[in-house]
């Protein structure tokens, strides 16, 4: 029993030591980068950004989540990663920050440096988790494609077309932050737009990217906010498999009527400067 | 299990060794990076590679940063076997888990700049090269019109036309060319 006791001692020795080299750090300016034993389905080891500000210690991912670094999509309006993203996001209580139009922070602070290890240790496993649970094929491969191309796309084109200060990407129009939009343009201090991205791998998923388009813009018709929207605009991605008109006319026409939105051919994108 | 397979590598093994292993040619002597891909902060460039024996497309890709060039990539695709890129180069970024149990913890984990291959099981590993590892060889090879000839190198890829150059997009609105601290002006409120 003594000699087993000394084979296990050995063995958690030696496991702590392993995870213990781990840890690695890299100076970047005035941030410190420090990666992390925590890591993805994909083999990737989590990195994380310590930066001082002030007197509070500031942990953050550098972005990395949005950007894709892991390799990852990062897409906020599908479902059911929607619906993970926001259960580790409260469950380690982790902020967000839109930096730019395009770059969303995640991260954690506190003035205690003795707190400091516990806000990485929340943050890393969050980011890990996120990471991994953004490689799950929770829809058709070919629509999840599908719709990570178009948006790219569009999301490009509107960072071309108006500037960046203007723009607001896959943001929230309600103080509940339920009413989800793939972008709003800001026209006046009150007076905004929102665009809304339809596409579909088949007439099957256009249609139901035409179905969720309505019923979000119903919502915002009802939101408090509604006094800000000054027009809303769909893009309708009509190089997508799934634009096939007759197919997909009667639900386009509803979307149309029901909601008085303006639909804008992704072959005429160009025209969208008119529209705002 | 923490790994992923490409099997269209695993299952073409044969085939995926003769695209890494056997000479391939590049024509372009300047590879310029002037267009934004998908993503607006990354300049893109795909350039024809022939290879010396298969007649497949093969492309290589440089991507860098906009605002830090320090953190780029060099890729070659060959879509007739996978649509992810067959070998690749990362100056920076995350670093790599080697999934294997037969390689202990702490040398599983390989960190940017590194290379990445597959193995016969179509698992992806990372590697540093003798220049990686070494500090002084490290530094130098931060900068992409080094590094690119050290890729040519290791992906077995010869230029007709003698060493390749990087040409960077002209910073007109005089963002720094190398901010590394992906932190530096977020307001963390």
């Amino acid at each position: 029993m003594m000699l087993q006791g000394n084979i296990y001692r050995n063995i958690y020795a030696d496991i702590q030591q392993s995870f213990g080299k781990l840890w690695a750090c890299k100076e970047r300016g005035n941030s410190l980068e420090i990666v992390t034993p925590f890591a993805t389905t994909s083999q990737k080891f989590i990195s994380v950004f310590l930066t001082l500000r002030v007197n509070e210690y500031v942990v953050t991912d550098g972005g990395w989540i949005c950007e894709g670094i892991y390799e990852n999509d990062f897409d906020r309006e599908e479902d059911c990663f929607s619906k993970i993203l926001s259960h580790y996001q409260n469950s380690f209580d982790v902020q967000e920050t839109i930096a730019s139009a395009d770059r969303i922070f995640y991260y954690k602070k506190t003035s205690n440096i003795q707190a400091v290890p516990s806000i990485l240790f929340d943050l890393a496993t969050f980011v890990a988790s996120v990471v991994s649970a953004a490689g799950i094929d929770f829809v058709d491969k070919f629509e999840k494609e599908n719709k990570i191309r178009f948006s790219k796309q569009a999301n490009t084109f509107l960072l071309n077309t108006f500037s960046k200060d203007r723009i607001k990407l896959s943001t929230t129009l309600d103080s509940r932050k339920q009413i989800r939009v793939n972008a709003i343009i800001t026209k006046s201090p009150s007076q905004i737009s929102l665009i809304n991205y339809i596409t579909g791998s088949n007439p099957y998923f256009f249609n139901n990217s035409i179905s969720k388009t309505n019923f979000i813009l119903e919502l915002a018709a009802k939101a408090e906010e509604r006094i800000f929207i000054d027009s809303t605009i769909c893009l309708i991605d009509d190089f997508s498999d799934g634009y096939i008109p007759n197919k997909i006319s009667t639900f386009l026409n509803h979307l149309e009527d029901n909601t008085k939105t303006k639909l804008l051919k992704w072959s005429q994108k160009e025209r969208i400067s008119h529209l705002i | 299990m923490a790994k992923e397979i490409i099997y269209e590598i695993k299952n073409n093994y044969d085939f995926y060794n003769g695209l890494c292993k056997e000479d391939k040619l590049t024509n372009s002597r300047v590879i310029k990076l002037i267009k934004p891909g998908n993503n607006k902060n990354i300049l893109e460039e795909a350039t024809d590679v022939r290879h010396s024996r298969f007649t497949n497309n093969i492309k290589l890709l440089v991507a860098v940063k906009r605002h830090n060039h320090k953190f780029f990539q060099f890729k070659l695709r060959c879509t007739d076997l996978c649509q992810m890129p067959f070998f690749r180069y990362d100056s920076d970024g995350e670093a790599h888990r080697n999934y294997d149990s037969n390689i202990r913890l702490e040398n599983q984990q390989v960190t940017t700049p590194h290379f990445h291959y597959y193995n016969e099981q179509g698992i992806n590993i990372a590697y540093k090269t003798p220049q990686l590892k070494k500090e002084e060889t490290r530094k130098a090879l931060e900068d992409i019109d080094i590094c690119v000839n050290h890729f040519y190198d290791e992906a077995k890829l010869i230029s007709t036309s003698g060493d390749v150059n990087i040409e960077i997009e002209p910073n007109l609105l005089n963002f720094p060319a190398f901010q590394e601290d992906p932190n530096h002006n977020v307001t963390f409120i």
